[in-house]
């Protein structure tokens, strides 16, 4: 039995790391989508960047007030900034320079702003930014003018709440409330707003899970069209009457999907680290550079094990539904159509998690989300993150549990002549 | 006295439809047996609960004396079933197919090795072996699934239309094959085919299967003299008319 097992596993992983179907769909395209994602996404944040920190602005100073170069004076400071300066053109002209230099931004100071402002008379200025792509690029492009002109607002309000009321901290006037945030978890104080925490688990407790479903539909569709190609390439009749147990053919099937499950998770997970890293090296954002350790949050050494055994059952589980489905079915098309029923449950929980806690829903909508061992999978990380190891161990016992029923069924029915006679009904005069 | 197969009034239902009636025969150690009759009138379906792969409604088949309910396992080591429209696996070779073949009936390298090489003598495919299967023409194909089923010198071949669907190169090779090879390794065979000529040349006795019963059984030559026919052809249409 246990070299059967050997012998029909090897066959089974030759033949799906031979259909280039399965090499290139499932282990090269995903791995090249994430990196290609990964290089797009350096480029465009590096453009942004480059708009953003060079800036390129052609000035329109009908002013020509002391205002108005300091304004044209801390511009030009910028490191990498390159200003155009015109006087005495039109708009329209000024466009049309801005357009033959590739400027994406021109600043118009229009005459007596500085006055106005001295005189405490709301000043203007303009700011226009050519869309030429309709880019994020572009639209980045006026950050410094803009971040320039807020700085120079506040000096304007702070100094005249100076001049104005002397005793007085213009900070406080403007301020006088400050709301500081905390959030307490697991019992401990963190000085993080709730917002920021809730984004933070989610992006580390959701977007996983979500692209290992992503593996998972792949390696089910796989699952059950290894099945269905044996109907479909009529070597099912001769399998099934060689001295080996249809138990075993069934397994043999579902550890050679499970090898594949892993080998496309970890080709997807090894791109997606890099995608991950690129994207937080070119785009520093502080947020995203809080850990779940810093937010108190961070995930044991138990809680790691659990959640990874979690995966791997859910993953089993998944595959032998996905296989005992296949086995009803006459043809691949139709097992992918029937493993296509299967995805809208996996679908369910995951759009439950995302938008609530699975715990705030009542109890007969709960009972049948847990039914689902898709459900664990997007629990695990937040059980594990709050150390709710119990739940995490309910999960595994479950998804074992249903993992061998299924299975029994499975090879129950593969067992049972029915597995044939789907064939049989439909090319009934053909004895 | 045991009998390589013994069917007693086998009856086979799909649902309301009757599809074999009280069939029965009895197949002698090391003979060919061949099953006739027209499309639909049962020949796969006794094949298929013979090969274990279907359940029989009613009735006792044996093989080697062995139950096909209850001893299925124990039968499936001592047969070899090659159906009628058989694949392969297309992704190995022809020797990877083989040696996967083998290596479930035996752990014994050797004698692993001995099939195979059998095999290659039986197929006669020489160094196409080495390419993939899905590269092989249906005639190849069927070569390769003969020598699969041969290769393991199973007490009882079950072959499904051997020939069906084939030039007459390929299905020339494919009766001198069976008629050759299960006569030197007295391998006991129980085939279905709708070639007459087929029939005649290879099968020591032949059953006529029509609407699911057995309407005449004999040896081909007893047959054409007691309808004083030319050929079983004529046999079978005479039999099927009046049946």
């Amino acid at each position: 039995m246990h070299n059967v097992l050997i012998n029909i596993l090897k066959k089974e992983v030759k033949e799906m790391l031979r259909d280039p179907k399965i090499l290139i769909g499932m282990i090269i395209v995903p791995f090249l989508v994430m990196v290609l994602m990964s290089g797009i996404m350096n480029f465009v944040m590096s453009s942004v960047k480059e708009y953003a920190l060079n800036p390129k602005v052609l000035i329109l100073d009908y002013d020509d007030s002391l205002l108005s170069k300091v304004i044209i004076d801390s511009l030009n400071s910028q490191p990498g900034s390159r200003i155009t300066l015109l006087h005495d053109v039109s708009i329209e002209n000024a466009i049309q320079k801005a357009l033959e230099l590739g400027f994406p931004i021109i600043m118009v100071i229009p005459k007596g702003f500085g006055y106005n402002v001295s005189m405490g008379i709301r000043g203007t200025i303009e700011i226009y930014t050519i869309m030429s792509t309709l880019s994020l690029a572009e639209s980045s492009a006026s950050s410094i003018p803009s971040s320039i002109i807020e700085f120079l607002k506040s000096e304007i309000v702070y100094n005249r709440i100076k001049t104005l009321i002397p005793n007085v901290d213009p900070n406080v006037l403007l301020n006088p409330i400050e709301k500081v945030d905390y959030s307490i978890v697991k019992g401990d104080i963190v000085k993080v707003p709730p917002q920021i925490i809730s984004s933070i688990v989610m992006s580390q407790s959701i977007f996983i899970p979500i692209i290992i479903m992503v593996i998972f539909i792949s390696a089910m569709q796989f699952a059950s069209t290894s099945i269905a190609l044996e109907k479909e390439y009529k070597t099912l009749e001769t399998l099934l009457t060689l001295p080996v147990s249809r138990f075993t053919i069934l397994l043999a099937k579902l550890i050679c999907s499970v090898i594949l499950a892993i080998l496309g998770s970890a080709s997807f997970m090894i791109a997606y680290t890099y995608y991950f890293h690129s994207i937080t090296t070119s785009f520093s954002i502080p947020t995203i550079n809080l850990s779940l350790s810093d937010i108190g949050l961070s995930i044991t050494p138990l809680g790691l094990a659990l959640i990874v055994l979690t995966l791997f059952l859910s993953m089993v589980s998944s595959l032998v539904l996905a296989l005992l489905v296949a086995t009803f079915a006459e043809d691949v098309r139709s097992a992918q159509t029937l493993v296509g029923y299967l995805y809208f449950v996996m679908i369910i929980p995951m759009f439950v998690s995302i938008y609530t806690d699975l715990s705030m829903l009542p109890l007969p909508l709960q009972m049948v989300l847990y039914i689902i061992p898709y459900t664990y999978t997007l629990a695990s990380p937040k059980a594990a993150m709050l150390e709710n190891y119990g739940f995490l161990v309910i999960g595994i016992i479950y998804m074992t549990v249903f993992s061998i029923i299924i299975l029994y069924v499975a090879s129950k029915f593969f067992r049972s002549e029915k597995v044939l006679t789907a064939k049989i009904s439909i090319r009934r005069f053909k004895r | 006295m045991i009998f390589a197969v013994e069917v007693d009034r086998l009856n086979k239902f799909y649902g309301k439809f009757h599809a074999l009636k009280d069939v029965s025969f009895k197949v002698y150690v090391g003979e060919i047996y061949g099953l006739i009759g027209p499309n639909g009138a049962g020949k796969t379906t006794t094949l298929r609960i013979i090969s274990t792969l279907l359940l029989p409604s009613s009735g006792i088949i044996k093989v080697f004396g062995m139950d096909v309910v209850n001893d299925a396992e124990k039968i499936k080591g001592i047969i070899s079933y090659l159906p009628e429209e058989a694949g392969a696996y297309k992704y190995l070779t022809g020797y990877e197919y083989l040696h996967f073949m083998a290596s479930l009936y035996t752990n014994d390298k050797t004698r692993i090795k001995e099939m195979i090489e059998e095999a290659e003598v039986i197929c006669g495919l020489g160094e196409r072996l080495k390419d993939r299967i899905g590269t092989y023409s249906k005639g190849m194909l069927r070569r390769l699934l003969v020598a699969r089923s041969l290769m393991i010198h199973p007490k009882l071949a079950i072959l499904d239309e051997p020939t069906a669907g084939l030039d007459v190169i390929h299905s020339h090779y494919i009766r001198n094959i069976i008629r050759d090879y299960v006569k030197k390794h007295n391998i006991t065979v129980i085939m279905s085919s709708h070639n007459m000529l087929e029939v005649e040349y290879l099968c020591d006795r032949v059953s006529l299967i029509h609407e699911g019963r057995i309407v005449l059984e004999g040896s081909p030559i007893d047959l054409k003299n007691k309808f004083s026919a030319d050929n079983l052809e004529e046999v079978f249409s005479r039999v099927v008319k009046y049946a």
